[in-house]
């Protein structure tokens, strides 16, 4: 048989055949899989694009505008009734690139449900909080750089295999005349589960800091909508950069954390656990690319740019804000030499 | 790493700046008052008193020449006094202070008292005071050193042949010292019980009842330091809230309905005791060191 004809269930790559394991490996997210179980998944993955899909795919393909930034080389991506005339990540101008095509398309999207003004005061009353920023990030010329954006997101479902054993120690002391006891009660622990996890995003935007994406979760996916062009009206989108195979190993990452944790909550009453099997592996994923909310603004202080993003469905913040390092020097000098002075007037006589 | 060595440039030059400030804050107050009194060769009072009757005629002669040529080579009194009657330290220290001002007659002038103690728990000290003070005053540690070489142990019959050695010893040991002395601006040393301060300014010698440029300065010094420590604390806090929130923890996509333990077990294997003996501990400590008492500091060693 040909391997290189499947793909990876996880992450679409090329899956090989292992002799030595006799199963299809996948090299990219190390997945493996007996010939079976693939031939399984390949038939129950035959679909065919319904008339109405095609039709929707048709309408994207005609009704999208593609911008290109030639200085940072972000791709943006507006429906043809507007027009990207900056870029929101480096603040360059923008050309018109042309058309996208169906591959690109969103199967689901989530619609602003928080509005520019909110996102703007969300902003507003977090920075004022921040007494060291430099002073022009607080400016409204700043806040009208708050852009909605459609990001594209690949969201992930996993099954997560758990085969996990260890040594668990209950350690008691205790003292009795001239000795201390120590008295030790060893427990093997045992967990085998099936873990599963819904709704594990990843951002399929390169310019876009994991991290940040990150932080702004989660989205309410109950009120995921089928795609339509109509969501793009009045915001901006990006066109994924970073496939569903570039953004498994975050998803692998996320979903075996989640299921430590789910392993480890079940273990308590130990003073010691040491593992000898530990072992979390993702056996099926299934994906859906969609585009999710944010309002997203950059600033850029000292060569280096700043991002922040407002969730655009619960109005979670996140970012990391610039410090202006001079100001906050000069009020830690003012502070540490009043209290100098200070304790020169109470502890006294440093002059006597 | 360029990073932490612009901090760490930072941190020497305002350590640098705290250290320059400090000392023009200090130097910016005149020294004046002076309580000492300096050595007159016409009321050199300096003796040798053999209290042990330990040197024959002969050798006191040749002593006292010894301790008043020495005495007016240093400009400062010299008293030699040895004893065979037991005093504690503490009162050795008293002592050795009281007698020295009862033979010069005032407090704060220029000289040294030794006394050498010939009792089975033997206790010499040097006790001095005004310019003695500054020089002899905080090197006693070493002068013991040098004095310890040709110094008799206290176990053993005291040989006057031997402690006439001592005594012209720790005259060459005075000069010694005296020449190696190095004038300094902020060097300084204090009675704490009675405030007296011994310093050196500006090549003159002082002894004040206010403190000494030196002690001044270290002060300073502390507080622009504690400042120092207080403006890292400040600035590590705010620039803490500089930094980015943390990620959302991926536990909350776990479906719990659809997640099953196909085996869920806790085993006990074993269990065993171990016992260890409790030691117990004790320990003792010793004294050595200085004293001062009557605007006099000094030092002391048993031997």
């Amino acid at each position: 048989m040909d391997a290189a004809e499947y793909k990876c269930p996880n992450c679409s790559a090329d899956l090989k055949f292992d002799p030595a394991t006799q199963k299809l490996t996948c090299e990219y997210c190390l997945s493996s899989f007996t010939v079976e179980a693939i031939k399984q998944i390949c038939a129950n993955a035959e679909n065919s694009i319904t008339a109405a899909e095609q039709a929707l795919t048709n309408e994207f393909e005609e009704h999208t505008s593609l911008f290109h930034c030639a200085s940072c080389g972000a791709d943006i991506m507006c429906d043809d009734q507007q027009t990207a005339l900056f870029c929101y990540y480096c603040h360059n101008p923008v050309i018109l690139a042309g058309k996208l095509t169906g591959e690109y398309k969103p199967g689901k999207v989530i619609g602003f449900k928080y509005t520019r003004d909110q996102a703007t005061e969300t902003f507003s009353k977090w920075i004022r909080k921040l007494k060291f920023v430099p002073s022009d990030f607080k400016s409204s010329q700043q806040l009208e750089k708050m852009t909605g954006l459609y990001v594209p997101f690949w969201v992930a479902d996993c099954d997560i295999n758990v085969d996990y054993s260890a040594i668990g120690k209950k350690i008691r002391h205790w003292t009795s005349g001239s000795y201390r006891y120590t008295e030790t009660k060893e427990f093997r622990i045992v967990r085998r589960a099936d873990v599963r996890t819904e709704g594990i995003p990843a951002d399929g935007e390169s310019k876009i800091d994991d991290a940040l994406m990150e932080a702004i979760e989660p989205f309410d996916y109950s009120e995921l909508k089928d795609f339509s062009m109509s969501y793009l009206s009045g915001f901006f989108a990006d066109k994924y950069d970073v496939d569903k195979a570039g953004v498994f190993p975050r998803i692998r990452e996320r979903a075996t954390s989640a299921s430590h944790n789910v392993i480890s909550d079940s273990i308590s009453g130990y003073t010691t656990v040491v593992p000898s099997i530990d072992q979390h592996d993702i056996v099926k994923t299934d994906w859906e690319y969609m585009m999710l909310p944010v309002w997203f603004m950059s600033y850029k202080y000292k060569d280096k740019v700043y991002e922040f993003a407002v969730n655009g469905q619960t109005g979670k913040l996140a970012g990391t804000p610039p410090l202006n390092v001079a100001k906050l020097k000069l009020f830690c000098i003012g502070i540490s030499a009043a209290v100098s002075v200070l304790m020169g007037l109470i502890f006294g006589g440093f002059l006597l | 790493m360029k990073k932490a060595l612009i901090i760490l440039l930072e941190y020497l030059v305002a350590i640098a700046f705290i250290l320059i400030l400090s000392t023009l804050i200090v130097m910016a107050r005149p020294v004046k008052g002076n309580l000492r009194v300096p050595f007159e060769s016409d009321k050199n009072f300096s003796e040798l008193y053999d209290q042990a009757d330990l040197f024959d005629n002969a050798q006191e002669k040749q002593l006292r020449k010894r301790i008043k040529s020495c005495s007016e080579e240093l400009e400062m009194n010299i008293i030699v006094y040895i004893n065979k009657t037991y005093r504690d330290d503490d009162s050795v220290v008293d002592f050795t202070a009281n007698y020295y001002d009862q033979c010069a007659g005032e407090e704060y002038t220029d000289g040294v008292l030794m006394y050498i103690d010939l009792s089975s728990n033997a206790y010499d000290y040097i006790s001095c005071s005004g310019k003695a003070g500054i020089i002899y005053g905080g090197r006693t540690e070493d002068f013991f050193d040098d004095y310890a070489l040709h110094r008799q142990p206290s176990s053993q019959t005291p040989d006057p042949e031997k402690f006439f050695v001592t005594v012209t010893n720790f005259c060459d040991l005075m000069v010694k010292y005296n020449d190696n002395y190095v004038q300094s601006d902020f060097a300084y040393e204090k009675d704490e019980e009675n405030g007296i301060s011994f310093f050196n300014y500006d090549g003159e010698f002082y002894v004040t009842d206010y403190a000494a440029p030196g002690s001044r300065r270290i002060r300073l010094d502390c507080i622009f330091l504690v400042g120092l420590v207080i403006y890292t604390i400040i600035y590590l806090c705010i620039k803490k809230k500089y930094k980015f929130k943390d990620k959302t923890n991926p536990s909350i996509y776990v479906v719990n309905g659809k997640t099953n333990f196909r085996e869920k077990s806790d085993i006990f294997i074993r269990t065993y005791t171990t016992k260890v003996k409790i030691e117990s501990s004790s320990g003792g400590g010793g004294r050595s060191g200085g004293g001062h008492s009557g605007g006099h500091v000094g030092g002391g060693r048993h031997f």
